[in-house]
């Protein structure tokens, strides 16, 4: 697994690292089953705090996408796709709409809102 | 727990130290800034012993080390020269720590000598990277639960300089060792730390966590047609941090909503977050007068 972090980035850096996982996840990078690095491993490579490793794992881990077997290491155990609740499907309908007003207002057209939407999914890899 | 507790400290009648207290978790990293001349290396080398206190005390779970000095082995210091190790050999340099450090790890001391291919014998041929890595590698097998670091990274080459700061995570999350270091390179300092302390002036102007001062304080670069509106300029918790033509930089302290409708209402050019980095800080709280 690969982490690039960016200084330049608004970002605190433990939501970077967990950005990229799912991204890696979406786009089959990461699969089911995959062992992350540790804790310490991660955090020497990239030099950074192995308290930030840990936030970003346990808010990984919070979201059910990975998980962590005592003394055996932590594993991708992907992104629910059937169990979607009314709740989730809610509250992201209302962030998109939010999102797409603000874009519609600042003249973004519809056509390049939907290129945008093919693009990411044809990035994901599935059909 | 280290805890540094009401420490003052003169050097030839000049108050070096005034009133500092602070304390240490094990496992953690805590970085000492500020400026030349604040008082770092003094403040390091109280901590350890080298000097002892006019006033305060250094605890280890709330053993006082200058009462109970067998507590003192739990305390290692490397300083900012290699002049005290340079002039022993390798096997020298062992037997001393050993004598000082009864938990001193020789094995895993020698593993790491072979793991970083530095050679047995004296130290005339070590390079100056090669210094610091020994040095550090003894530091870190003294087995002690605090270890100091003045300025471990000054003046090393990039490969080098990246092994001593794995070294540094690697026994903080591993061994559990508390570990402040002292160091002007804020950017690499900025990603290991857990907390850092700002001194200035001999007092610690600051302890807290990134994301504190990030909840605290916020960048941001502001473009107005007319140049920065000087009602913005002079209020009391926004700080130009730099102004050319119609574009200016702010580091602004409280409330960040509050603070954007503002700026919203004069209509700006432009009007964008910049990340908070732990070098604007080090100049927001100590920017003043240039002096060397």
């Amino acid at each position: 697994m690969i982490i690039v972090l960016d200084a330049r980035s608004h970002l605190p850096l433990w939501e970077q690292i967990v950005l990229q996982v799912k991204e890696q996840i979406l786009r089959n990078v990461l699969l089911n089953g995959d062992k992350l690095p540790s804790v310490r491993e991660l955090a020497t490579t990239l030099l950074i705090n192995p308290n930030t490793v840990s936030r970003a794992y346990q808010e990984l881990e919070r979201s059910g996408i990975i998980e962590t077997v005592r003394g055996k290491g932590t594993f991708v155990i992907g992104l629910t796709k059937e169990s979607v609740s009314e709740q989730t499907i809610l509250k992201y309908q209302n962030k998109f709409s939010n999102l797409l007003i603000e874009s519609l207002m600042e003249g973004i057209d519809e056509e390049l809102i939907i290129n945008w939407v093919k693009e990411v999914y044809s990035k994901k890899g599935v059909e | 727990m280290l805890k540094i507790h009401q420490l003052s400290k003169k050097l030839d009648e000049t108050e070096i130290l005034k009133n500092i207290s602070f304390d240490i978790e094990q496992g953690t990293i805590t970085g000492l800034i500020g400026r030349n001349g604040a008082g770092k290396t003094t403040l390091l080398r109280t901590i350890v012993g080298i000097l002892s206190p006019d006033e305060g005390a250094i605890l280890i779970d709330n053993k006082d080390i200058t009462i109970e000095p067998n507590t003192r082995n739990q305390i290692a210091y490397m300083s900012d020269t290699t002049n005290f190790i340079k002039q022993f050999t390798v096997k020298e340099l062992i037997t001393i720590y050993e004598n000082a450090y009864p938990n001193f790890d020789k094995e895993k001391f020698l593993d790491a000598l072979n793991k970083y291919k530095l050679p047995h014998g004296s130290l005339r041929k070590y390079s100056k990277g090669m210094k610091t890595l020994l040095y550090l590698l003894l530091t870190f097998s003294t087995g002690a639960n605090y270890v100091i670091l003045d300025e471990p990274t000054n003046g090393l080459d990039p490969v080098v300089k990246r092994t001593v700061l794995q070294l540094i995570i690697e026994y903080a999350s591993t061994k559990s060792v508390g570990v402040l270091i002292s160091s002007h390179h804020l950017v690499e300092l900025e990603k290991i730390i857990d907390q850092y302390l700002f001194l200035k002036e001999g007092t610690i102007d600051n302890v807290a966590t990134m994301e504190e001062s990030t909840n605290k304080h916020f960048k941001l670069q502001v473009a107005f047609e007319n140049g920065l509106p000087s009602e913005i300029e002079e209020l009391e918790h926004v700080s130009v941090f730099s102004k050319t033509g119609k574009v200016a930089i702010l580091i602004v302290s409280g409330q960040k909503e509050e603070f954007m409708q503002t700026l919203g209402k004069r209509n700006p050019l432009l009007l964008e977050e910049l990340p908070l980095t732990l070098e604007d800080l080090f100049f927001l709280k100590d920017g003043g007068e240039l002096y060397v």
